[in-house]
């Protein structure tokens, strides 16, 4: 079995390409996906291999290219449409809420809607309050859509493979700094990871760290900060909000008696408070401490970088944040 | 506030009432009334005291007093029928049976105690009694180690019998130990009961009355021991007359040693702010080699040995009240930083006289360094009930042979006391052998 | 445009009679589900579109089988003229298990894709976005069908429109917008909303063909279709019918819609209804008799007894489905 290195970018990019190959019902909508390959250059290549009838530079509309890509979903179609900036996937709402969510259930099961709908995530880039948003935790909350957030390019091609070959809309969130900036081993044999299933990316017995795309990559360095403090976290990516895996954090919490979760949504209402409760529920008795959340602190998100900076989690908020439930816990 | 309960053919009962979130037992004070005297609806009744207030419960009913059933003094858990009224001419039989609550050692109410989840349900399994257990989370959350670490006591103390004078088996094995009279406690926990802190209290406080001899001869002055003192005399004196000690002496080559601190000092500094010393170092060894040799870790107990598992090491301290061993608990399962830092700590409390008689439980070996002063060597008094003790001299330029030719080297003198009813001088010998290997070529921690 | 006469249509006797028994089944279904409504056989509320009856069956009578239609919150007419049978849109109403929906649509969410109905919906520009879909996937996959949008006065406003008519104009997709510009937008007449010249002028700007066209004449409202669908099969891309008619209910039962219209306004409607024209046109024509009309309403009558009947008996579903049909 032989692997290389690939950029988060790029994995992606080999996902739709490999299953573009394999599926002539999926096509690619968004707004300079086709000749110019992408702004994210997720695209790079598809157009001069596809062709305009399969990779579609769309005008500047966000709700009508994702309305036309719901209906070309019911009438034939896997459609792909990209969300360039996560903000802009306010415009869309409607299409994604009320009618590619709805439309099997209001239908009695009539119809489906294979939808995988591709939208970024993330700030760090002084972007600005509009560019930088991460939107995931909106979509867990509306029955009938899956919610996929990948942090490796090995988990990255995978879940897009899967989610290319689900009946059902998918909204697939990328983090932008990722794109070039994370490299992975990436198997060149064909492989699918299915929805669903947490990812147990360190082994530890004293706390468990929960944290999705881009904030996987600062746990699991905070983790090797703090084991030579003596402290062995147990990183877990869960790579999928619905549906969610809820056994395997449980399970691990159940072990360590501790648990942090670490997300770049904003801190209220969003994905730290779901997980909270999830394993507040199912490992109540095992809990040793109160659970702690990490959010990006609920403020809009500021230009300059000093700023910024301090909104986003980092190392020395999830050390802390394991400061504090390891207080006490064994020897003075 | 009324306390009525619905009427059924044995009148209207009067039932101690909640009267707050956590309350769950009241004591009944005095009666407002006598057995006949007739009562109005609302009138005031019965004088009730819960842990927070005294309040005066009022009638539910018109009539009259038919029946007393709580005397003042017992107490009885919200719901119980403390008493009846009857409707003027209405003949009742009442054969219930009072009910006052039998003192037990019960588990504290969660209102209570602040503990984690993990440690409620540990010391549900395990049938111990939180309000009995130190916290040390934040804010002393009592957290699942500290409710294992109770376990642990407890099991090593088969009498586990509820007590009837009100206080916990540790309460009142503490006070045993120290040899304090239960009855001249003053109990703070709930319903006057006497908590292990209670006893700390007790010990530590300064003697009540200081009984001088009756004659104290020219050029003395004579100065009462602490109870702390006297106990650690007595159990001295227990130590050196019931455990046959014998000594094991040798002297290591500290070369790699010093070499070793000097290169950790300013890196631990930095990392961790913590001032690495050999006393640390010695810490660490000894912990590896006693993972090796776990019968230095056997007690001597009358006719059996008991066999400790927790590699928790003691530090002999020089305090304002002598000395005392605070210790360092799973030394095997901490790096040298953490080593360090609590030994800092710990002695940092013993320099200020506020060791909490938890930092000196538990230890199953102790290492005392004479090393800062001027002493080559000695021979100490074991620890009682440990059976093997670590005393440490300084370092020292002495003169060393290499291959024949004389040099010089630092070295350090290192003498094992030993309890000959445990270990013999085989044993010991193997230990302090590793142990002098581990100080001489530190790398072999590395495994 | 001009009312077309019948002998320049390609519609033979039993096609007229057909359009006729559409137009009269969808006034008696409306009237039915009025009193459905008022007799508590039905939860919710219901949108009724009796009195616009030409303009969905106008439309249908020039679409294939196989063509599509997206329909709106007032979306009976469509669905029947599109082929829809009452038995089912009826139990759908009443919330049972033999609803076309299994009771989980309701009367504003009808679909029934066998017959190529996408679905009624009811965010007002629901179906545009689905529609636009549609006609791109018939582009590209299709056997030249089309995809048909109806609407209302309301969804003009509606920033969806645009979009997609600005991609279908694009990319020659072969998407028909018909709005059916039934003069009230909910409460408010629509020439308080609508700047300009109103719909057809903004989609002639967009570079589209647009009709208007007297949305109670079933036979105008059908040759008019019958333009648009040529030009959609032959690739010519899409275009736009703006369709006058008039709603005789409030904007949904129980609202009787006289507290913003007024009597003379209705009556003014009344005396061009749809159906009455029709009637004349077809007794005129001698394509039929009374005794032939009156056998047809008869007919129709006793569908839609049967119909109230079938549905009241039939069983609501079972609490266990409640979460089946989220996912594929």
């Amino acid at each position: 079995m032989s692997t290389r290195e690939l950029t988060f970018a790029q994995a992606i990019r080999e996902a739709l390409d490999e299953e573009m190959s394999r599926d002539e019902r999926i096509i690619v909508l968004g707004e300079d996906v086709g000749a110019w390959g992408g702004v994210f250059r997720t695209t790079e290549g598809l157009f001069q291999k596809y062709g305009p009838e399969r990779v579609i530079d769309t005008p500047l509309s966000e709700e009508g290219f994702v309305g036309l890509s719901v209906g070309a979903a019911m009438t034939g179609f896997h459609p792909v449409p990209e969300i360039m900036f996560g903000d802009f996937i306010t415009l869309v709402m409607d299409q994604l809420v009320n009618q590619a969510a709805k439309m099997r259930y209001m239908t009695g099961g009539q119809l489906h809607v294979p939808l995988t709908v591709r939208a970024t995530m993330g700030g760090g880039r002084s972007s600005g309050a509009q560019h930088s948003q991460s939107w995931h935790a909106w979509f867990a909350h509306v029955p009938g859509l899956k919610v996929v957030v990948p942090s490796t390019p090995y988990d990255a091609k995978g879940l897009l493979k899967t989610a290319l070959r689900e009946p059902n809309p998918v909204i697939f969130f990328e983090d932008k700094v990722m794109y070039a900036k994370v490299k992975g081993p990436v198997p060149e044999e064909e492989y699918t990871i299915p929805f669903g299933q947490a990812d147990i990316k360190r082994v530890g017995k004293d706390v468990t760290l929960i944290a999705l795309s881009r904030m996987i990559h600062l746990t699991l360095a905070a983790a090797e900060k703090l084991a030579a403090q003596g402290i062995e976290a147990e990183v877990i990516d869960p790579r999928t909000l619905t549906p969610l895996d809820e056994t395997t954090l449980i399970e691990s919490v159940k072990k360590t008696g501790g648990a942090v979760i670490v997300d770049e949504g904003y801190q209220s209402f969003g994905v730290t408070a779901e997980l909270a409760a999830t394993i507040a529920y199912g490992a109540f008795d095992y809990l040793d401490a109160p659970v702690e959340r990490l959010g990006a602190m609920d403020v809009p998100i500021p230009f300059t970088p000093v700023l910024e900076n301090a909104t986003i989690p980092d190392e020395n908020k999830i050390i802390a944040a394991v400061q504090r439930i390891m207080e006490g816990r064994r020897g003075a | 506030m009324s306390a009525g309960s619905q009427s059924s053919r044995s009148g209207t009962e009067i039932v101690m009432p909640r009267m707050g979130l956590t309350m769950e037992e009241g004591v009944v004070v005095a009666w407002l009334k006598n057995v006949g005297e007739p009562v109005q609806a609302g009138e005031p009744l019965v004088e009730i005291e819960t842990d927070k207030a005294t309040v005066e419960i009022e009638a539910p009913a018109t009539g009259l007093l038919h029946q007393i059933v709580g005397q003042p003094g017992q107490t009885f858990p919200i719901g119980a029928v403390i008493g009846y009224l009857a409707a003027p001419g209405e003949t009742i039989s009442s054969n219930l049976q009072p009910a006052p609550i039998v003192e037990t050692a019960s588990l504290a109410a969660p209102g209570k105690v602040r503990a984690s989840p993990k440690a409620r349900r540990i010391a549900r399994q395990q049938g111990i009694d939180l309000s009995q257990v130190q916290g040390s989370g934040p804010d002393g959350r009592i957290v699942a180690w500290n409710v294992e670490q109770a376990a642990v006591r407890l099991s090593a103390a088969p009498s586990l019998v509820t007590s009837p004078k009100k206080a916990s088996p540790l309460a009142q094995r503490v006070a045993e130990d120290y040899g304090v009279a239960l009855e001249q406690v003053q109990g703070s926990g709930p319903g006057g009961r006497v908590t292990r802190k209670d006893v700390e209290r007790a010990v530590t406080a300064p003697p009540a009355a200081p009984q001088a001899p009756a004659n104290v001869l020219a050029g003395f002055t004579y100065e009462p021991a602490s109870r702390v003192q006297k106990r650690m005399a007595e159990r001295m004196v227990a130590s050196f007359r019931d455990a046959p000690h014998f000594y094991l002496h040798s002297e290591a080559d500290c070369r790699a040693l010093l070499a070793l601190r000097k290169a950790l000092l300013p890196k631990l500094e930095e990392r961790y702010a913590v001032h690495l010393t050999i006393t640390d170092l010695l810490v660490k060894f000894c912990a590896l080699a006693l993972t090796h040799h776990p019968q230095m870790l056997a007690q001597w107990s009358g006719d059996g040995l008991m066999k400790a598992s927790a590699i928790n090491i003691g530090v002999a301290a020089d305090t304002p009240n002598g000395l005392l061993v605070p210790v360092i608990q799973n030394c095997d399962q901490l790096g040298l930083s953490e080593i360090a830092r609590q030994r800092a700590k710990l002695i940092e409390k013993a320099r200020q006289g506020a060791l909490a008689l938890s930092d000196l439980e538990l230890g199953v070996f102790t290492i005392s360094n004479l090393g800062m002063y001027q002493v080559d060597s000695f021979d100490a008094i074991l620890n009682p009930p440990q059976a093997a003790l670590l005393a440490v001299g300084r370092i020292k330029e002495r003169p060393v042979a290499v291959n024949g030719q004389l040099s010089v080297a630092p070295t350090m003198q290192l003498s094992l006391s030993v309890d000959h009813r445990v270990l013999d001088g085989a044993s010991g010998a193997r230990f302090l052998s590793e142990l002098v290997e581990l100080i001489e070529t530190p790398g072999l921690t590395l495994g | 445009m001009s009312s077309p006469t019948i002998k320049d249509l390609p519609l033979d006797q039993p096609a007229l009679v057909e359009l006729y028994r559409q137009m009269v089944t969808i006034r008696r279904f409306e009237e039915t589900i009025f009193e459905v409504y008022r007799r508590g056989w039905m939860p919710g509320l219901a949108h009724l579109s009796d009195g616009q009856e030409a303009t969905p069956v106008g439309v249908c009578a020039a679409l294939r089988p196989d063509d599509t239609i997206t329909s709106t919150h007032r979306g009976h007419g469509h669905i029947i003229a599109k082929g829809g049978h009452i038995g089912p849109m009826m139990a759908e109403v009443m919330g049972k298990v033999t609803g076309y929906c299994r009771g989980k649509g309701g009367e504003m969410h009808i679909a029934d894709v066998s017959l190529g109905i996408l679905g009624a919906n009811g965010i007002v520009g629901g179906g545009l976005g689905i529609a636009a879909g549609a006609a791109f996937s018939f582009k590209h996959i299709g056997k030249s069908q089309v995809s048909v949008a109806f609407f209302g006065d309301g969804a003009v406003n509606q920033g969806i429109w645009y979009e997609t008519a600005n991609m279908a104009v694009l990319w020659k997709l072969p998407l028909i917008y018909v709005c059916e510009n039934n003069q009230y937008t909910q409460f408010t007449n629509w020439r308080k909303l609508v700047s300009g010249d109103g719909l057809a002028a903004r989609a002639r700007a967009m570079g589209m063909e647009a009709w208007e066209v007297d949305g109670n004449d079933v036979l105008a409202v059908y040759q008019a279709t019958r333009q648009a669908v040529e030009r959609a099969r032959a690739g010519e891309g899409p275009a736009t019918l703006v369709c006058q008619t008039i709603r005789y209910g409030g904007h949904h039962v129980g609202e009787p819609g006289t507290a913003y219209r007024s009597k003379e306004e209705m009556a003014e409607w009344r005396a061009k209804d749809c159906l009455t024209r029709y009637e004349h046109v077809l007794l005129d024509n001698g394509v039929i008799n009374p005794d032939q009309l009156e056998n047809l309403r008869d007919s129709i009558e006793k569908q839609l007894e049967a119909a109230v009947t079938a549905a009241r008996e039939a069983p609501l579903p079972d609490v266990s489905e409640v979460n089946q049909h989220v996912y594929a």
